[in-house]
């Protein structure tokens, strides 16, 4: 269970969160959605303690995220992974190592347990024949689902994605998606997806939460945002360039 | 943030806002402002040091990495390090040379207290000031890059500390390449120096080698010297890299500065030994 | 990997030439000690800027160095019976020990005009034995050029400040000396005739004087029977010179003995004396009148007077004594009997 209590974040004058409630129950593919800038890496970021709110409470399985340091951050990282929006593989070290670190650092594994684990791992993402090629070599949608695999091996009950379909082709995109969805179905893994990209909203998102200049605007179903008369909402959901706005 | 005494896992190293620069609002807001950041800088800089030290003591090092960043600092240097450490030993001999023949047109012990002067100093600051626009430059704008991509918090993610992963194997690398390069620096300089002494002022070499000056204190001032620069230039880099924020500018930034604040802690640390020095071992 | 490989030899390379350059130098610092050395220690009470390390020299040509530099303070030594404050203790390349004899000297001394000091040592002559190094030795202490600095210094200062503050008198005697110079000046200007005049006249006074001089040292000087008298002279007083000392020894010491002897001469022994010089006396009276008696008889004799007399002088019976001698010799049974 993930609780946003009254967020607030500034960078220096720029007042990015301006209070955010917000309470995730486990187990959803939660979206949340806004414009670029609008906050919503920033809020995620909070989560597993890349970022400390300048007020407010982050709540994860009783814990307030915000207020932990040192060693506690380090557990509630195994319990709450991230993807990063641009696949943030390691250049230097091949697919298979890319996923063995987090299984050597936070599980304390040999290099050669290590690996094996994380072709395993590999294959789930159905990237195992690309376990010694460098993320150079790959395609975007290929880094992507690598950088998942990264993200499973320890297990986590919490997954975050920051704008996963973001840079990827149709196709790719799609395929990303099902194993999001297919995450949640089978492994019960909580799944916060900071997106704007439409088709996966509707494709695969259980609830959706709308932020704008700071605020959350809306939370509820795609039903729920697509048939909204929020002015806001409908213009983002039905992807028009006019409407009341502000960017 | 200190360094944790009993657990295995190691300390975290949040991030609490970025350098965007506020608005200026008056003289003493200002001030406030610059002071209140310098203390925070400072504190980071700090922060980075100890954890530098504490993972090099700690931490496991990946097969390899130690000796490709002892590569990229040392050997990469030599060339760059024989040609300008060349040219300042020319330069020095020839002008230190001219002024003190005005005072008297003796050169006799123009190679040993030029000797003296490297050995106690010029060798490791000058070296170090090169090596600082170089070596520094390079960690500030390889791990400001990954900051930037968000690879070190994907580090992080992945229960890594950054200065343990980055950091570290440079730190070593340094303090080890720093001194050998220092003791070849000042090799050139030296030599370099004798030529232009017999050229110029026909200095015998036999005259110009002279090693009467030189005592167990000059060379343990220059050899803390050399450690402390090659300590000071990769953590100084290194937290400036890590403070990078916001995309190439960014990295540029921080790649400027690590040049700057290199080369400031070399010379603040020069005059630290130097007083320390001619307290305990007079020239 | 082949790169990772090529990389390590690289890197160790480098690290290799730095700790050897480092080694060299170390090296360097402590200098190479090739052979034997024996150590001295030299005494000063100020060396002035030597320093442990310092090269040693005899006759510019290094033999040693200086090992480590010792204060004593100002109590004495009890073995050299010196105090002085710092003692330098030099190791010297053995083969150098039969150069440096007893009378050698120790100095500090600096190489050009401002380099570093160094002790040099002047070997002594060969004709000495060879130098104790046990023994500390006396070292000569470097002149201090800075406090002859100083006191040049304080001596110039006085100088400008007595020249400063006199400097009124100064300039009136200068005045006076030029108005001197003026006056002189105008006198012989006016004067310059009568200046000549006198400079001719003393010239022939010269001139005659000279004359006079050689005329009388030809006379009385280069003359022969002055040489002679000096010759002669000179003779006597060799003379004198040669015989006076020991006739004045001789003298001294019959002086000498006559002394001993009139010490030795009590008052007693002094009547004693004055009582025999009168029996002497008396006896000498005696002795004259039998002398005088003798003569008488002599006379008587000589005159053919009295039987000894006739005896004597006269000639028969001369010549009958001798015949009868002359017969007792043939017949000598005429003692006996007569015929």
């Amino acid at each position: 269970m993930i609780e946003f209590r009254g967020i607030m974040k500034a960078f220096g004058p720029k007042q990015v969160l301006k209070g955010v409630d917000l309470s995730i129950p486990d187990g959803e593919v939660f979206f949340l959605i806004g414009s670029s800038g609008a906050g919503k890496s920033v809020l995620i970021k909070h989560l597993i303690g890349l970022l400390k709110p300048d007020a407010g409470q982050i709540i994860l399985d009783g814990d307030d995220v915000s207020k932990l340091e040192g060693a506690a951050l380090y557990r509630v990282r195994k319990v709450c992974a991230m993807v990063f929006q641009h696949a943030t593989l390691f250049d230097s070290m091949t697919c298979a190592e890319n996923v063995a670190l987090p299984l050597r650092k936070h599980h304390n594994l040999s290099a050669r347990d290590a690996l094996a684990e994380a072709q395993k791992r590999l294959v789930q993402v159905q990237m195992g024949e690309f376990a010694e090629k460098y993320p150079g070599e790959l395609g975007d949608g290929m880094r992507k689902r690598v950088a998942i695999a990264r993200a499973l091996t320890v297990d986590p009950r919490y997954v975050l994605f920051d704008e996963p379909t973001t840079s990827l082709d149709p196709v790719s995109a799609r395929r990303v998606d099902k194993l999001i969805r297919h995450l949640s179905d089978t492994l019960g893994v909580t799944s916060i997806v900071v997106s704007h990209d439409l088709a996966s909203i509707f494709s695969i998102a259980d609830r959706i939460a709308m932020l704008y200049q700071g605020n959350l605007r809306m939370v509820g179903t795609p039903e729920e945002f697509r048939n909204s008369s929020d002015g806001v909402v409908s213009q983002f959901i039905h992807g028009r360039a006019e409407g009341p706005m502000e960017v | 943030m200190a360094p944790p005494v009993a657990p295995a896992t190691p300390p975290d190293d949040a991030l609490d806002g970025d350098a965007e620069r506020p608005r200026p609002r008056g003289l003493a807001a200002d001030t406030g402002q610059l002071l209140i950041e310098g203390v925070r800088a400072f504190r980071g800089l700090f922060d980075v040091a100890l954890r530098t030290v504490y993972w090099s003591l700690k931490g496991r090092r990946e097969k390899g990495v130690v000796l490709e960043q002892a590569f990229e600092i040392g050997n990469k240097s030599v060339f760059f390090l024989t040609v300008t450490q060349g040219f300042i030993g020319m330069i020095l001999v020839f002008q230190s040379g001219l002024q003190a023949r005005r005072v008297v047109p003796d050169l006799t012990m123009l190679g040993a207290t030029f000797l003296e002067l490297l050995v106690r100093d010029l060798a490791a600051t000058l070296a170090s000031m090169m090596l600082a626009t170089r070596v520094g430059a390079g960690i500030a704008a390889e791990i400001g890059s990954m900051v930037v991509t968000e690879q070190v918090d994907a580090l992080r993610m992945c229960g890594v500390d950054p200065v343990d992963w980055l950091v570290v194997p440079r730190f070593l690398a340094s303090v080890v390449m720093t001194g050998v390069l220092i003791f070849y620096a000042g090799a050139i300089a030296y030599f370099a120096g004798g030529a232009t002494a017999w050229a110029v002022f026909d200095v015998q070499p036999q005259t110009y080698l002279n090693a009467r000056l030189l005592d167990i204190g000059d060379v343990s001032i220059g050899l803390a010297k050399c450690v402390a620069y090659g300590a000071a230039i990769p953590i100084v880099s290194g937290w400036c890299g890590l403070s990078a924020r916001g995309g190439s500018e960014g990295v540029g930034i921080a790649t400027t500065q690590a040049v700057v604040f290199s080369s400031l802690a070399v010379i603040i640390l020069n005059l630290v030994i130097s007083g320390v020095g001619f307290v305990l071992f007079p020239v | 990997m082949a790169a990772e490989r090529a990389i390590e030899v690289k890197v160790g390379l480098l690290v290799l030439v730095g700790v050897a350059l480092l080694a060299a130098l170390v090296l360097v610092m402590g200098g190479i000690q090739l052979g034997q050395r024996f150590a001295m220690a030299v005494d000063f009470n100020n060396p002035g800027g030597l320093q442990s390390g310092a090269p040693v020299k005899i006759a510019g040509v290094r033999v040693g160095s200086v090992d480590r530099m010792e204060f004593r303070g100002a109590a004495p030594d009890p073995r050299t019976g010196r105090a002085a404050l710092v003692r330098v203790h030099v190791m010297i390349d053995a083969r150098y020990r039969p150069e440096i004899h007893r009378d050698a000297a120790f100095y500090v001394t600096t190489q050009g005009v401002l380099g570093e000091q160094f002790l040099a040592i002047d070997p002594g002559s060969a004709a000495q034995p060879l130098i104790d190094t046990a023994q500390p030795q006396e070292g000569i202490d470097p002149p201090r050029i800075d406090l002859f600095l100083a006191r040049a210094y304080s001596l110039l200062d006085d100088t400008v400040t007595a020249l400063r503050s006199n400097r009124r008198q100064i300039g009136t005697m200068v005045d006076d000396l030029s108005g001197i110079l003026h006056e002189t000046h105008g006198l012989l200007a006016r004067n310059g005739s009568r200046i000549d005049t006198l400079i001719e006249n003393v010239d022939r006074t010269v001139r005659d004087a000279d004359a006079l001089v050689n005329g009388a040292r030809e006379r009385y000087v280069d003359g022969p029977q002055i040489r002679r008298i000096v010759n002669r002279a000179e003779s006597v007083l060799a003379t004198v010179e040669r015989d006076l000392p020991p006739l004045a020894h001789d003298a001294r010491a019959l002086t000498n003995r006559l002394n001993h002897i009139a010490e030795g001469v009590t008052d007693t022994q002094l009547e004693d004396l004055r009582a025999t010089l009168h029996d002497v006396r008396t006896l000498v009276g005696r002795a004259n009148s039998i002398a005088g008696d003798v003569q008488a008889v002599s006379t008587h004799v000589r005159s053919g007077q009295g039987t000894v007399g006739a005896l004597l002088m006269d000639d028969e019976i001369y010549d009958d004594l001798q015949e009868m001698v002359r017969d007792l010799k043939h017949n000598p049974w005429k003692f006996f009997w007569r015929e």
